[in-house]
């Protein structure tokens, strides 16, 4: 399961969306610049993400923000999405935006553990942080990045909060009224907190 | 002047009050022009400035390499307000992740429950109906009123001005009166939810609200006449902490920071999202891309927001506040009584909320901030499966290092007050 493995179409539309088809420049310079088995594209709620080789980021990062067909100039956010069963298990969703055009490119590399992802920071220096934000809280190995810290958290932290597998909070405390608690994260039912996606249902 | 599709940094300025030339200025010149005589200094003095720094709202802590009493480089540290809510959110149904909302912009809540509800409303394809919409842009307007105030308040107390701050207290206990009889909450109201409202307003917050916005635009004038031509107050902001409209862009900046640079995006204009075409109103921009037509641009989006509240008060339509679809909000009591659907709809509701299809989608509004976006990836569970907030303080923060390149250390307190950081939406 993945970014885009929902079957919905292009046609859906919410109230929150704005025009139809956002993405639609980027698809068109993507799929000049690289070859059509090298990427795919899948279209949710009206915007298209296009999954490009962590090889060739850069080079479709620049082609975006420099030519003025595109002109994806603001960086609107990074992150990642931690998918913890696949190899490799994380999606880095890029969001760069075209003011002249009034329209918003989904990128999105996969990469594993300790698979390199380019820095972008010198592309756009607004990403610096949001690169700083994925090491911190993903653990995401990224390269070339100028100041590559832990920046929500402090520097002595131990491990990274926002994967799947990082158990966030519940205290293992039995009482008699809830034995379940007590139980390791891999077999503690789903509603609890802390829970593993994915662990026992309660019969 | 209305602006659709925005065009990158041409539009014409509204500067409200016109440029004098020749006001004398500190920034460059004034009494920092002798320091610029001084021989660079071969060490660079490191000063931390805060965490515990009044002027730094909240708990910020910048670390300043001084040359004398020249800031050359400064660091921004953050994460001292960090209190997970992406993980949290991963752990709570989508209704249930509205009042954690709340609590990262903590001066314009309402706005932050919108942006996550319409993100959910996108994932879902759901619209509410156009009273329930007119009634979030009025409540959304107020607070991005609400929040403004207390910048404008904040920002002239940390320059000396402290008559200021007193006044736009007071306008601003009004808005949260009115926030108080819709949702019996002062501040962290969670009246916007997935699917439409908390309930429909009561019978009084129409007049509630006509009331301030007829008196709101003298209280602006009140406010400018305190600011906007006093000459201390210019000295100390016109050509201060000036970005240019690349650096903005580069930099991901939103709202006021972006537009003072001259930068004509809003996302109200840009993404229309809740009927606001339906409503005049201006984009303000500014020309020099600093402090004070940063504090220009935020005054002119008060008075711009009234007129808002004012086209949505008369316009506004009756009929539900709430989506019809059963499946996302509670059916009203009385239909409990004698439909078995609907009380099993209520159960469904109330103990495991609902399920998206699987699937992702970013969705912005703009905050009293800039650009507020939630990324919310849905594995069709009833919880998000991971929720990334776009916060616009995040961005604009990060832009700081450049604003306050060779300024004095005196003014790096005038030019945080002027991007309008919160931290409970930079750390999160």
């Amino acid at each position: 399961m993945g970014l885009g493995s929902s079957d919905l179409g292009d046609t859906e539309v919410g109230p929150g969306g704005a025009a139809l088809g956002q993405g639609e420049l980027a698809l068109g310079l993507v799929s000049r610049t690289l070859g059509p088995d090298e990427f795919e594209v899948s279209w949710d709620r009206a915007q298209a993400t296009l999954t490009i080789p962590i090889g060739r980021l850069l080079e479709v990062a620049t082609a975006l923000r420099d030519d003025p067909a595109t002109a994806y100039e603001m960086p609107v956010t990074m992150t990642c999405v931690d998918w913890p069963e696949r190899d490799p298990r994380f999606d880095v969703i890029y969001l760069l935006r075209s003011l002249v055009h009034n329209d918003l490119a989904r990128l999105c590399v996969r990469a594993g553990e300790n698979t390199p992802v380019p820095s972008l920071a010198t592309l756009y220096p607004g990403l610096e942080w949001h690169e700083r934000e994925c090491y911190d809280l993903f653990g995401l190995t990224i390269i070339d990045h100028p100041n590559l810290t832990r920046i929500l958290l402090p520097d002595d932290w131990e491990g990274h909060p926002l994967r799947k597998d990082y158990v966030s909070f519940g205290e293992p405390v039995a009482f008699t009224h809830n034995l379940e608690w007590a139980l390791s994260p891999q077999d503690r039912p789903e509603y609890l907190p802390g829970a593993v996606r994915g662990s026992v249902e309660r019969a | 002047m209305a602006i659709l599709p925005p065009i990158r940094g041409d539009g014409t300025p509204t500067d409200t009050v016109p440029v004098q030339e020749g006001v004398p200025k500190i920034h460059p010149g004034g009494q920092g022009e002798f320091l610029d005589k001084i021989e660079p200094a071969e060490e660079l003095m490191e000063l931390n400035m805060g965490p515990q720094h009044p002027a730094t709202h909240g708990v910020l802590r910048l670390v300043l390499s001084l040359d004398g009493e020249r800031v050359r480089a400064c660091r921004p540290d953050i994460g001292y307000l960090h209190t997970g809510f992406e993980k949290s959110f991963e752990s709570h149904t989508y209704q249930q992740c509205i009042p954690l909302t709340d609590r990262m912009d903590y001066l314009a809540p309402p706005i932050n429950n919108f942006g996550f509800a319409l993100a959910v409303e996108k994932l879902m394809g759901i619209e509410i109906p156009l009273r329930g919409q007119y009634i979030r842009v009025i409540v959304a307007e107020l607070s991005r009123i609400a929040s403004h105030l207390i910048w404008l308040g904040t920002h002239a107390m940390d320059l000396g001005a402290t008559t200021a701050f007193m006044y736009c207290y007071r306008e601003r206990d009004q808005i949260l009166d009115i926030m108080e009889w819709i949702s019996g909450v002062r501040m962290m109201t969670s009246f916007i939810r997935v699917g439409g409202l908390m309930a429909d307003v009561p019978s009084e917050f129409v007049s509630m609200v006509k009331a301030f916005t007829a008196a709101f635009p003298q209280r602006v004038d009140e406010y400018e006449g305190l600011l906007t031509s006093n000459p201390i107050w210019r000295q100390r902001t016109i050509g201060l902490g000036v970005m240019d409209a690349a650096t903005a862009i580069g930099y991901g900046c939103s709202g006021a920071t972006l537009r003072g640079s001259g930068v004509p995006y809003d996302v109200r204009k840009a993404q229309p999202y809740s009927s606001y075409d339906h409503f005049q109103f201006d984009v303000p921009i500014g020309i020099r891309g600093d402090v004070y037509d940063r504090y220009l641009v935020r005054v002119r989006e008060m008075r711009e927001a009234c007129r808002i509240i004012d086209q949505a008060i008369a316009g506004l339509p009756g009929g539900p506040v709430n989506t019809a679809d059963r499946k996302v909000m509670l059916p009203p009591r009385a239909e409990l009584d004698n439909s078995m659907e609907s009380l099993i709809h209520h159960f469904k509701i109330s103990t495991e909320g609902f399920r998206p299809l699987p699937g992702s989608c970013y969705s912005a509004v703009e905050s009293a901030r800039g650009e507020l976006g939630f990324f919310i990836v849905s594995d069709g569970g009833n919880r998000p499966y991971r929720c990334k907030v776009r916060g616009p303080s995040f961005s604009n923060l990060s832009a700081l290092s450049e604003m306050v390149k060779d300024e004095m250390v005196s003014d790096v307190v005038a030019v945080i007050g002027s991007i309008d950081i919160i931290l409970g939406d930079i750390d999160r």
